[in-house]
């Protein structure tokens, strides 16, 4: 909750408080009120390590969620992993976090978007030419990754990659060569601070091709950000983890609305409601032991949470439909939803 | 090509309204103003928060992120830096640094605290307006940062040169004890040195989070690094240096972004130019020996 994505931690801090306050109000789990334990991790990994441990060995949490943040996330999931304690992952996406068996995913990994990204650029877009600029960042890279994998697959040639530091706004001489490259759909740095410059200056400079962005930019701050920039050229192209159309989820924008007096951010709050809410689901029915938590995750089965229905869960990655939104009169607009387990399994 | 070399022009722009202030106040105080980066920050706020109250007008919100920069800028200075040069400690200037760093730092903290943490943007954004002339697109904010750039030289060097606080400015950068000896007010001096240098550092907030469309508490970060590399290549205290150098890195990082195929941060240009400079020419492009 400090550093530089801190309002990403408020965020998914403020959507867990939300369902704890809703759950706590019909009489907690089996009556038992439930009480959430927040700690700092100063936005570093060494921070994650000790609250995680703190969590384990002073609280004795028997369940966990983990941090927002990838290189956060995959930190104190080894604590979590080592010591048999399961955990959620609200919004860290770096596949490798819910590898030790005892992490599960509720936001998506990486990949899954990476891999729908491409198949909506290559064939539904039909571009054939691919321009990247990455934040280094592992989230960002494995989903760009998993992108350009499929869209090459599927017999599109990337003419463009580079990668860019994370809060870079400067973007004048990779559109310009981008420009002369012939690409006819670019992937943008996802977080909107960075992707509000890479529209404005893209369309600037005359760059009008179909631009993509991650889940991040998919915020009112993006769109206010590029008010200006009248029906963004060749179209803008956002990612998102949840449906906004689906009622669970509108609901749930309302009710963090009037409960914060601002809006809920991209998709860790939504996310980190839906971890609790799931949590709380398997205690009432399992108890609180926590290998059972981790046998009920693991046969959860059409869960509806606010951040998306997950199916199932296969290697602690979840699968659920993936929405990608464009941008019509500086308004979100569901573009497709890609449902092709294909392109949205991480595998 | 012609493009990037416009690209690099206007960024180096941009980079000259960063330093030129902290410049202007290196030159008279001798002192590395790192919480030139705060009235960076204070333009930034004031040129979004104030909108509401001035009908939208950016003009005004920007003359106020000015003025206001111009006296937290001066308070700050004689408060912390004027105080501390009177200090015979031998370690006064590390200090004095020190300090500096401390109120970014603590300006930050606070604006966090009192405005949140999420970035903000300007209700009517017009960071992607653009010129077109012969196919070279030029962004209305970076003509702006240019035209700020030349008209605050022009505006200095007539101060600097045409008037009697002006020549008191300059006799005291030259020889301090000469000066104060021929009935110079070193007080008087610093204070017009802070405001004037303060009040373009909020100028070149406002102009930056316009022409990024974000305020937010780190967006000074950046800033003061090239400001630092900036003055430091240009020769430390010396204006038409500190131009020169900015538009030098400016073409420098848009040229190696453009064609070397690694990734590096885009400050990192700026940096190895310093240590060059530091190592072939301490002094910089035009500092004094």
């Amino acid at each position: 909750m400090t550093g530089v994505e801190a309002w990403i931690g408020f965020d998914g801090y403020n959507g867990a408080m939300l369902a704890v306050e809703e759950i706590n109000m019909v009489g907690g789990i089996n009556g038992r009120p439930i009480q959430l334990i927040n700690y700092d991790d100063g936005g570093s990994p060494e921070g994650a390590v000790t609250v995680s441990r703190k969590l384990i060995f002073e609280d004795g949490v028997v369940a966990g969620i983990l941090n927002q943040g990838s290189e956060l996330a995959l930190a104190s999931g080894k604590i979590f992993d080592g010591e048999n304690i399961p955990a959620l992952v609200p919004w860290a996406g770096h596949e490798d976090i819910v590898k030790g068996g005892w992490c599960f995913r509720v936001g998506l990994t990486a990949r899954a978007p990476g891999k729908a990204m491409g198949y909506y650029a290559y064939t539904v877009l039909g571009a054939k030419k691919l321009a990247c600029v990455v934040t280094v960042d592992p989230y960002e890279e494995s989903y760009a990754e998993a992108m350009k994998e499929v869209f090459t697959k599927l017999g599109g040639q990337v003419v463009y990659d580079k990668l860019v530091e994370f809060g870079e706004k400067e973007y004048t001489a990779m559109l310009t060569e981008i420009k002369a490259s012939g690409a006819d759909v670019i992937l943008g740095p996802h977080d909107f601070s960075m992707s509000i410059p890479f529209t404005s200056q893209a369309r600037g400079l005359e760059v009008m091709t179909p631009i993509m962005f991650g889940s991040s930019s998919c915020v009112p701050e993006y769109l206010d950000g590029v008010k200006d920039v009248g029906e963004l050229g060749g179209g803008v192209f956002v990612l998102s983890y949840m449906v906004f159309e689906d009622p669970l989820t509108s609901q749930y924008a309302e009710k963090y609305e009037a409960r914060y007096g601002k809006a809920a951010g991209p998709t860790a709050s939504y996310t980190s409601y839906d971890c609790i809410k799931m949590l709380a689901q398997i205690i009432e029915q399992a108890g609180d032991d926590p290998a059972k938590i981790r046998e009920g995750i693991m046969a959860l089965k059409d869960f509806k949470g606010v951040g998306g229905t997950i199916a199932k869960y296969e290697q602690g990655e979840c699968l659920k439909p993936i929405p990608i939104y464009s941008i019509k009169e500086n308004k979100f607009v569901l573009a497709q939803l890609v449902t092709e387990l294909e392109y949205i399994s991480p595998f | 090509m012609i493009q990037q070399l416009v690209n690099g022009l206007a960024l180096g722009g941009l980079y000259v309204t960063f330093a030129i202030g902290m410049a202007l106040i290196y030159s008279v105080l001798r002192v590395l103003h790192i919480a030139h980066g705060a009235m960076i920050l204070v333009g930034a706020y004031c040129s979004l928060l104030l909108l509401p109250f001035f009908g939208d007008n950016l003009v005004i919100t920007i003359i106020i992120g000015m003025l206001v920069a111009g006296f937290v800028g001066t308070l700050v200075g004689m408060g912390v830096y004027v105080r501390l040069l009177k200090s015979k400690s031998s370690t006064k200037y590390d200090t004095i640094l020190l300090a500096s760093v401390a109120i970014l730092i603590a300006s930050q903290e606070a604006l966090m605290i009192l405005f949140g943490v999420r970035h903000k943007q300007y209700p009517t954004p017009i960071n992607s307006l653009t010129i077109n002339i012969f196919g070279i697109s030029l962004f209305v904010i970076q003509i702006a940062c240019a035209l700020v750039s030349f008209v605050s030289m022009f505006v200095l060097w007539v101060f600097l040169t045409k008037t009697d606080e002006g020549r008191a400015l300059r006799a005291l950068d030259q020889d301090p004890q000469l000066a104060s000896l021929s009935g110079v007010n070193p007080l008087k001096t610093y204070i017009i040195t802070l405001f004037t240098g303060s009040m373009l550092g909020g100028l070149s907030g406002g102009l930056l989070s316009l022409y990024y469309n974000d305020v937010h508490p780190e967006i000074a970060f950046v800033p003061v690094n090239i400001a630092l590399a900036v003055i430091i290549v240009g020769g430390l205290g010396s204006i038409p240096g500190t131009i020169i150098a900015g538009l030098i890195l400016g073409i420098l990082e848009t040229t190696a972004l453009a064609y070397i195929p690694l990734t590096f941060p885009r400050t990192l240009v700026s940096f190895i130019v310093l240590i060059v400079i530091l190592l072939l020419r301490p002094r910089g492009i035009m500092g004094r020996p």
